[in-house]
């Protein structure tokens, strides 16, 4: 065997640390965030290669008057897996995953994601979600409902194939992949920066993407619910859509609004992060109106969560209700029309070099005021009213998404081919495939206005010759032909250049931001000198440059002799301790494959079999923690190898660690969880007479009230063991976790014998009611099952020894325990509403 | 102005306005859900509503005094100075903008709410 001679400097023993595994199992057990973004972009370019041969399919179908192309059935659904595939597994996976897993560690300065494995982890959930939807559409029972599902056509009476069943449970599934993905954003982002990046100095970027993450984590739980009621609808007989038992239809609307309208904003925020870093480059100056730019970018991800009934005007709802919703959508133009203002002054008042880059930002800006202007028209309840489920809508919906999300995608791409291929694009060829791109999205959606003010429907998969629409139809699909031929241009420029594209250096455009300080393509590690950050433009800052420039002729590099990174303050960037992180791991991957196995066997209803693969997911979870990080280390550690500014006296020092993070977004989802179904709860009592119905018994008071009090004492001895702990004190932390275990399962005993007991007395099949009294409990339950598993494996950790890393993970128990009990409260409060 | 009272008004200059607005949205919604539907609320619904609307634009205003008096004490501080001076100045100018809009917001939905009151489908 070959001994690897020792390295000759410190930068080679750097080199040697972040080597990746090499060949086919590096990439499937890869956690590097460069690799998994690259995975993503390649997955997500499949996904919309398959999405825009089904929307060319239907613009052919459409191109003249009754075509004979596809039938109603296929073509129902081509729209709906077309929709499906280009939010879910196209533009909210190549916008975040692809371009915000390889630029936002770069952007702030870390070596990696704060979650590498739970990265990994959320690609291979990605992709398995994405061919369990095109399963669906490949055995010919695709989704066919519609991208929005509705109920009651989504009902098993109305739909009784598996199309909507593979769209629930795909999409589930595909949830659960965002969330771990929006969670190691939030926590890259608060806890990575590089020493001295404080809030204010934060590039634009990864405002857009901590403001798509944030929207992530709350908008995804109420879509989850909805997802969940559907299924529990469809396979068990519940009854939360049907009016007849206490149910509501629009209940499936309300919810999915609640996730679908910010879902736009978390489809465009990301975009408007790659806006924000390209205009500056090209018009080489700083952004105009820095701080109003990040705080539109949060505005318009907080206020895009109040305005989800705009897409319900239709519906018949009292115009009191309406007015709440009409007012917020005109207010969530403010923020994004500060934004335009500041782009376009940000370039006039610049030197602009008029690149590709610049002008898919140029598009981006027409296109989005466009639909924009459109999107203001809907506010107006008379409008809406006339205008809902023509193709005025879809007009304005693609200028949104297409023009407003995927141009600067693909202005990006091209920004940073140069930095992730250390080769140049083709310019001429860009410019050419910018105009078709440009001239084919206007030409394919720009007459749907026109013939959606005509009368023409969505979702109809042909129409009479003499309606006056033809010439429109006919006109959308040559735009349609000439988009798609300017896309491959970009392909096709892309990937010649990849071979035969001019040696770029290390920053052909003078950017401003961190990534272009290190070589193209950036080396395994980033940086081998963590970065001093004195502004958002660190790039543009020369001294601080040059101070790295020197460390690295000295072969001074930062932290060279292990896997690690720094981490810093949460607001102000300071020196918090340094972290090991983890190398290549295969259990991300054989995760995602006991889930994928999961969906699999509930969409063929073995719930049996499906609870035996949750268990052996469970066991790769267990496998997962095994290998425990090293124990992190001070600041201290990077101040000597780093040279950055000390912050020792910092009262920030110590902040709460990577974990503890993780889980407060973790318990944030889920409080959003049981929120929308409590919300659901009292949607469906104020909108019926008898809550509950008349054959079913009111709950009982004393036993929840008592049950309740016993769990939240529960929380006395965990805070207690945190203190032990903390003192080091490990056998009566031990003791006092073991307490509290006993007690909690005892409460979650006698809870299920309760639960058993009320299913005697009334089934969830009896009535609205009954189904989300069930639901609630259900989930209350289940979340103190999951502390039950967390308190198991607590306490076999500590049973050996306590170590830093076992502190953090009590502190973050400890911390969902208190979310857990303060959701059981609620809980108890909406269970004995009836009583009240 | 203390080091802890800038950093307190910071946040609730920054934050308080977006959660008075959100709480006026959902528990206004709600009210109006139990006038509306088949609860039928409607004594002492109107208000409530103004209680409501006036609780929430008061917070909206505080929020904005807030953001104000920590933008004019580091009015001489760079967008991009260091610590927690720097980013205090920066969220004050984004409270400041932000806070107004929220105020209106809240204000003129509240008063087209109980100016309508009406239940008929829209």
């Amino acid at each position: 065997m070959a001994v690897a001679a020792p390295p000759r400097s410190e930068l080679e023993r750097l080199e040697r640390v972040w080597l990746p595994r090499p060949g086919i199992l590096g990439w499937l057990t890869t956690v590097d965030h460069k690799r998994i973004g690259l995975l993503y972009l390649a997955a997500t370019s499949v996904f919309f290669c398959a999405g825009g041969v089904e929307a060319l399919i239907m613009r052919t179908q459409l191109a003249e008057p009754n075509e004979r192309l596809v039938g109603p059935s296929t073509y129902d659904e081509l729209f709906t897996t077309h929709a499906v595939t280009m939010i879910f597994l196209f533009v909210i996976p190549m916008s975040t995953g692809a371009f915000g897993n390889y630029l936002v560690p770069l952007m702030i300065g870390a070596r990696d994601m704060a979650f590498p494995r739970l990265n990994a982890l959320s690609f291979w959930l990605f992709v398995g979600s994405g061919c369990f939807i095109y399963t669906g559409l490949f055995m010919g029972a695709g989704p066919n409902a519609g991208w929005f599902d509705y109920v009651p056509l989504a009902l098993r009476q109305y739909d009784p194939g598996p199309g909507v069943d593979f769209y629930a449970l795909g999409l589930i599934f595909n949830g659960l992949s965002s969330l771990g993905a929006a969670t190691n954003f939030i926590v890259t982002i608060f806890k990575l920066r590089a020493p001295g990046m404080s809030l204010n100095r934060m590039p634009l970027f990864c405002f857009a993407n901590l403001a798509a993450s944030l929207a992530l984590v709350i908008a995804l739980p109420p879509l989850t619910v909805d997802l969940v009621f559907l299924e529990l609808e469809r396979k068990l007989g519940f009854q939360f859509f049907n009016y007849a038992r206490g149910g509501l239809p629009l209940l499936w609307q309300n919810l999915f609004w609640i996730f679908g309208h910010p879902e736009v904003y978390i489809i465009v925020l990301p975009a408007f992060g790659i806006a924000t870093s390209i205009i500056p480059t090209f018009a080489q100056r700083r952004m105009l109106a820095f701080p109003l730019v990040a705080l539109a970018e949060l505005l318009v991800a907080f206020i895009g969560f109040g305005v989800w009934a705009h897409h319900m005007f239709a519906t018949g709802l009292p115009t009191t209700t309406l007015v709440f919703f009409a007012a917020a959508s005109m207010m969530v133009v403010i923020p994004s029309t500060i934004q335009v203002f500041a782009w376009t002054l940000t370039v006039v008042s610049g030197r602009p070099v008029f690149k590709a880059p610049l002008l898919f930002m140029g598009g981006f800006i027409v296109f989005f005021v466009i639909g924009g202007l459109s999107g203001i028209m809907f506010t107006a309840i008379p409008f809406d009213q006339a205008a809902t489920d023509t193709y005025f809508v879809v007009a304005h919906l693609h200028f949104v998404i297409f023009g407003a999300a995927v141009f600067p995608l693909l202005g990006g791409l091209y920004y940073w081919f140069p930095k992730v291929t250390g080769r140049m694009y083709h310019e001429r060829w860009a410019v050419a495939s910018f105009w078709l791109t440009a001239v084919g999205t206007f030409t394919t959606f720009f007459p749907m206005h026109i013939v959606g003010l005509l009368g023409m429907t969505r979702r109809v998969y042909t129409y009479e010759a003499g309606l006056g629409w033809g010439i429109y139809n006919l006109i959308e699909t040559v735009g349609g032909f000439i988009l798609a031929s300017g896309v491959l241009l970009i392909a096709s420029n892309l990937l010649w250049s990849l071979r035969r594209g001019e040696p770029c250096g290390r920053d052909p455009f003078f950017g401003g931001t961190l990534e272009w300080t290190i070589p193209s393509p950036p080396p395994h590690y980033n940086f081998a000198v963590i970065p001093r950050v004195t502004s958002a433009y660190p790039n543009w800052d020369r001294a601080d440059r040059e101070i790295d420039e020197r460390r690295l002729d000295r072969d001074e590099p930062s932290l060279p002799d292990g896997h690690r990174t720094p981490s810093s303050t949460v607001r102000d960037g300071l020196p918090d301790e340094v972290l090991a992180m983890p190398s290549e791991s295969p259990w991300p991957v054989l995760v995602a494959l006991c889930v994928s196995a999961i969906f699999a066997l509930l969409l063929t209803s073995h719930y049996d079999a499906a609870g035996v693969a949750a268990c052996f997911a469970g066991l790769m979870v267990v496998g997962w923690h095994a290998d425990e990080p090293e124990d992190a280390t001070g600041g201290e550690g990077l101040l000597s190898a780093g040279g950055v500014a000390s912050s020792r006296s910092s009262p920030e020092r110590h902040a709460r660690a990577n974990g503890w993070w993780g889980m407060a977004i973790f318990a944030a989802s889920e409080t959003a969880l049981i929120g929308s179904i409590v919300g659901s709860y009292f949607y469906l009592r104020f909108n019926t007479s008898h809550w509950p119905p008349p054959d079913t018994p009111k709950p009982t008071l004393l036993a929840p009230l008592v049950l309740t009090a016993v769990l939240a004492t529960t929380i006395v001895p965990f805070r207690a063991a945190l203190g032990s702990a903390r003192r080091g004190e490990r056998g009566r932390a031990l003791t006092l976790v073991g307490l509290a275990t006993c007690i909690q399962a005892a409460y979650l005993g006698v809870q299920i014998h309760l639960f058993t007991g009320d299913l005697t007395r009334f089934t969830p099949q009896q009535s609205a009611y009954a189904s989300v009294y069930y639901v609630l409990l259900g989930a209350a339950h289940a979340h103190v099952a999951i502390g039950l598993l967390f308190d198991l494996w607590l306490l076999v950790r500590l049973s050996s020894r306590l170590t830093p890393y076992r502190l953090i993970a009590l502190d973050a128990i400890c911390f969902y325990w208190t979310v857990v009990v303060a959701i059981t409260v609620v809980v108890l409060i909406t269970e004995l509403s009836p009583r009240i | 102005m203390s080091a802890r009272r800038l950093e307190l008004f910071q946040w609730f200059g920054l934050l308080a306005a977006p959660c008075a607005w959100a709480i006026h949205l959902v528990v206004g919604l709600y009210l109006a859900e139990a006038h509306c539907e088949a609860t039928h609320w409607d004594s002492g619904w109107a208000p409530t509503q103004i209680a409501l609307t006036s609780a929430a634009a008061l917070v909206a205003l505080l929020a904005e005094a807030a953001a104000l008096s920590v933008y004019r004490d580091l009015r001489r501080t760079g967008v991009d100075a260091a610590g927690p001076r720097g980013r205090q100045h920066f969220f004050a100018v984004g409270g400041l903008v932000g806070n107004i809009l929220f105020f209106v917001a809240i204000l003129l939905t509240g008063i087209t709410v109980v100016a309508t009151q009406s239940c008929r489908e829209a």
